[in-house]
């Protein structure tokens, strides 16, 4: 699975281009980092990630829904997460302010999951532990696409079909 | 969501505290104990405005949920929260951010209460579940965190902090970026999870949940019924749920709101299997 994710990052880097305005079938990353699902919702596995400013390869639109190619396959963005033309390059973190003073504030890190660290550096200076926190990540890791459509299914709830 | 709310936040604080104002009247150097607002607009002025980006905010987030797992402890209870995160999935899936970072936990407390942390970080204790009667109630709780989430309250709280910069000088940029973020985040975790949203905050979580849960095919109408729940344990002006406006109040506003409308999925006996590990 970890492979796949780092082949499909890399997949995402090669559509990478220089600035401009994304063609008819193709859009820009504006958020500083975005995971590209199985699925059209945030239960579905990740297949990707893209970073802002990569560009992204349309294949269909469902709904709100943008079907993008990865180097692994195909997977789903929403559309707020995107748009037609290259966005500035104003909304960098906290790191890059600072000339990098925190080594891990780079486009590529945010893309990975990483954050700054400093959730983990203000719970220790309060001597909390994130076992909780990381037993609720890993929670929701083990709820899976198909669960959610079985639980919505029999439910009659989410999203319409 | 529009990336422009976000603008200012702690960013320019970072950026005050580190010297970046440096150039501006010394707003950085001299403003021990200015509130953060402060600093935020001499920073504009300066043209150092920034907006924070999702991991930013995803930190911030993270600290809201290891407070509150370490004021309570997060209940051992796999299939209600796997519940729980499937309800608030599907909630959060006819929202404006259906692909965010959504993530939940139930706090092992008869309290009643539930709490989010920016970009996505939602608890709710066993005692709110406990006190429900189905699945749209539980949804309109969710909905209701997820609500404030979307409309950033979080940052919002965290441009209101009040920044100590003694000492601040004397260190490196790395360490003053600490200091500032502990200390911003130590007045967001105590708003979420003690002194609460404003009563405009929470009047639009409330609206906004009814959307939500109208949107996701749940009986809106779970919303008022808790409500009514909580205002049987707690009384008329009780404040179960922070600084939340008076319960009668919010019980009228979303009764309202809702109006004749077709009623939605209430999904209760499902529900009655799951809650049962809240009843412990």
């Amino acid at each position: 699975m970890k492979c796949k994710l780092k082949l499909a990052s890399v997949a995402v880097a090669a559509l990478l281009a220089g600035a401009g305005v994304a063609s008819a079938e193709e859009v820009f990353v504006k958020q500083t980092s975005i995971v590209i699902r199985a699925g059209k919702g945030a239960a579905y596995d990740e297949v990707g990630k893209a970073v802002k400013g990569d560009k992204l390869q349309i294949i269909a639109r469902e709904g709100k829904w943008l079907k993008v190619k990865t180097n692994s396959g195909e997977g789903y963005v929403f559309e707020t997460a995107v748009a037609e033309t290259k966005p500035g390059d104003d909304m960098s973190g906290i790191g890059k302010m600072l000339g990098g003073a925190s080594g891990s504030s780079t486009a590529s890190d945010a893309a990975a999951g990483k954050g700054f660290g400093e959730s983990l550096d203000w719970a220790k200076s309060k001597r909390m532990s994130p076992a909780g926190l990381n037993r609720m990540i890993a929670l929701r890791k083990s709820v899976t696409g198909k669960d959610w459509e079985q639980f919505t299914d029999e439910g009659k709830v989410g999203p319409a079909k | 969501m529009n990336q422009r709310n976000l603008t200012v936040s702690v960013v320019v604080l970072f950026l005050a505290s580190t010297g970046f104002l440096g150039g501006c009247g010394g707003a950085g150097r001299g403003a021990r104990g200015m509130s953060i607002e402060g600093l935020i607009g001499a920073g504009a002025k300066a043209g150092a405005a920034m907006s924070m980006s999702e991991a930013d905010e995803d930190e911030m987030g993270r600290t809201v949920a290891i407070a509150a797992t370490n004021r309570w402890r997060l209940l051992d209870r796999p299939a209600l929260t796997k519940y729980v995160t499937l309800v608030g999935l599907t909630v959060a899936s006819t929202s404006s951010r259906p692909d965010g970072n959504w993530v939940f936990g139930v706090l092992d407390t008869p309290e009643l209460g539930a709490y989010s942390g920016p970009n996505g970080y939602i608890l709710v204790t066993r005692g709110s579940i406990a006190a429900m009667e189905d699945e749209s109630e539980l949804a309109a709780v969710l909905a209701h965190e997820i609500a404030h989430v979307l409309n950033h309250d979080g940052l919002e709280a965290a441009k209101h902090a009040k920044m100590n910069e003694a000492g601040l000088e004397a260190m490196s940029a790395a360490d003053q970026r600490l200091a500032a973020f502990n200390q911003t985040s130590d007045f967001v975790v105590k708003t979420v999870l003690t002194s609460g949203w404003n009563q405009s905050q929470e009047t639009k979580a409330d609206s906004n949940a009814v959307k939500l849960l109208i949107n996701a095919g749940y009986d809106p109408t779970g919303l008022p019924r808790f409500l009514k729940r909580m205002q049987a344990q707690t009384g008329s002006g009780g404040k179960a749920f922070g600084t939340h406006p008076g319960t009668a109040d919010r019980i009228s506003r979303t009764t309202s709101q809702i109006g004749s409308g077709k009623p939605g999925a209430t999904n209760r006996e499902r529900f009655v299997k799951y809650a049962a590990e809240a009843r412990l």
